[in-house]
């Protein structure tokens, strides 16, 4: 059902392939797909690509999704501009 | 000492543990430092390698920090440990195949202190007898080089052309694949937890993963290198200072240079993903706990807009910490130390600016465990500088 073009992290560009080939390669936690192939350093970070990544790495190494190790979640939740967090504190309109 | 119980090899770990029970030169620490050396040691012709490292790789320092590379600075050993490492850096794509997105866009001081720029002006001096082309620049030229720059409350600047900026993340990957082909061996997930010790000589470092005789160690853990030290009863002035660091949305390519304001130690880049990544100088504990601040984030961006108004609208994407593993004068503890085991090789202390001199610092390292004359004079980094007092901190600490 997976094909060679179908997207893991549409905002890095990266393949279910691409994902494939690195675990293959050696690139076989969570942490070091991150920071090998860009997985969840996009603007999503990692909302739209974490489930499947950890899906693709317990299937690829036949190890329980519970083992598989995820990234770390980073504020802020949703992006934030420059010109909100440089703005005056003000209660009830925090940043 | 903990024993090796307590440390579990979790199931997504690489399962194989090191396939000998001896090696030449156990390396603990699997950043840009340790695998600098350990790649150096296996160009030099020694292969017998282990590089051991507590995690995942890319988890510590040389995954968090914000991939400047200068030579702007003020101690004759810092400059040249700079120089010689950016020349590295321009050959690390052809040499490993990984590419760093290592890119000259130089670094732009700004300083907002008349007394500062009279120093800044003197370092500028400095370094040109270095052969570093750093330029006292008007700030009318400093906002040529970086457009929509308000320079507002500031003196004056510098500017090196030759300064750069690179994506540390690709650099461990590189020198890991480059080490290995070579016949080095690189495990994770492997914890030192003590040393087995005959005389004045390491003869074995304890891990979770077994213990591992060897010939020569190196202490290249970075934050934890004071801790992994106490272990064999060394004491290193290396306390773990967290920094917090963030980056933005991707944006196209603007922004030339490091663009540092001393102000706050404020520093920003644009990496070769188009995103901006940056910090500052302050807001800093001595710490292991990476948490990030809201603290943080508001004084980075009131930093960013009053020097570049046009970026309030880009979004910040995420924030993280990360500590330096600073010495009392800023600079690192290399060679062996007269007190310790006589074949333990510290490579650490590099108070946030060790990715940008791991090119030297591995060869350096390389070069004395083959017991070669190394390029530059080690004792200028000896441990016993800090209990005879010669010290000589240099200013241009920044972030």
């Amino acid at each position: 059902m997976v094909t060679a073009k179908e997207f893991l992290c549409r905002c890095e560009d990266i393949t279910m392939d691409d994902c494939r080939g690195a675990i293959h390669e050696g690139y076989s936690c969570f942490e070091d797909l991150k920071r090998f192939l860009g997985v969840g350093t996009g603007p999503c970070q990692g909302k739209a690509c974490v489930s499947a990544c950890m899906r693709l790495v317990a299937d690829e190494r036949g190890l329980p999704i519970e083992a598989v190790d995820v990234m770390t979640f980073r504020p802020p939740v949703r992006p934030v501009s420059f010109a909100t967090l440089a703005a005056p504190d003000q209660t009830g309109d925090r940043p | 000492m903990t024993g090796s119980a307590d440390v579990p090899l979790p199931l997504i770990a690489p399962q194989a543990g090191p396939k000998k029970d001896r090696y030449e030169v156990v390396v603990i620490g699997g950043g840009a430092i340790g695998l600098a050396i350990a790649y150096e040691l296996a160009k030099l012709g020694l292969t017998d390698v282990l590089v051991l490292d507590k995690d995942s790789l890319v988890k510590g320092a040389t995954g968090r920090n914000g991939g400047g590379v200068r030579a702007q600075w003020t101690s004759t050993e810092n400059i040249q440990l700079a120089q010689r490492s950016i020349t590295a850096f321009k050959n690390f794509a052809a040499e490993t195949g990984h590419n760093s997105f290592f890119r000259q866009g130089g670094y732009l001081f700004l300083t907002r202190s008349e007394p500062q720029m009279q120093a800044l002006t003197k370092a500028a001096a400095f370094q040109n007898t270095h052969g570093v082309r750093t330029r006292v620049i008007a700030l009318e030229e400093a906002t040529r080089i970086v457009p929509g720059l308000h320079t507002g409350g500031c003196v004056g600047a510098t500017f090196n052309p030759d300064d750069a900026v690179l994506f540390p993340w690709p650099l461990v990957w590189g020198w890991k694949e480059a080490a290995e082909k070579l016949g080095v061996e690189v495990l994770t997930f492997a914890h030192a937890t003590g040393f087995e010790v005959s005389g004045s000589r390491i003869t074995a470092v304890r891990t979770n993963r077994g213990t591992i005789g060897c010939t020569w160690v190196v202490n290249a853990a970075g934050a934890w290198s004071r801790d992994l030290a106490r272990l064999v009863g060394l004491e290193l002035p290396v306390k773990p200072e967290r920094h917090e660091i963030l980056v933005s949305e991707p944006l196209k390519p603007f922004l030339g240079p490091m663009l540092v304001d001393l102000s706050n130690g404020y520093y920003v880049n644009q990496d070769m993903r188009g995103e901006l990544v940056g910090g500052l100088g302050t807001h800093t504990e001595e710490s292991m706990e990476w948490h990030s601040s809201l603290e943080f984030a508001r004084e980075f961006a009131k930093t960013t807009v009053r020097l570049l108004p046009r970026l309030g609208p880009v979004r910040v994407l995420r924030q993280w910490a990360g500590s330096y593993d600073k010495t009392p004068d800023a600079k690192p503890i290399l060679g062996v130390a007269e007190t310790g085991p006589i074949n333990l090789v510290q490579a650490n202390g590099f108070s946030g600016h060790g990715m940008m001199i791991s090119p030297m610092v591995g060869r350096l390292t390389a070069q004395l465990i083959a017991g070669q004359k190394t390029d530059l004079d080690l004792r200028r980094f000896a441990l016993e500088r800090f209990s005879r007092g010669e010290l000589e901190a240099d200013p241009m600490v920044i972030g």
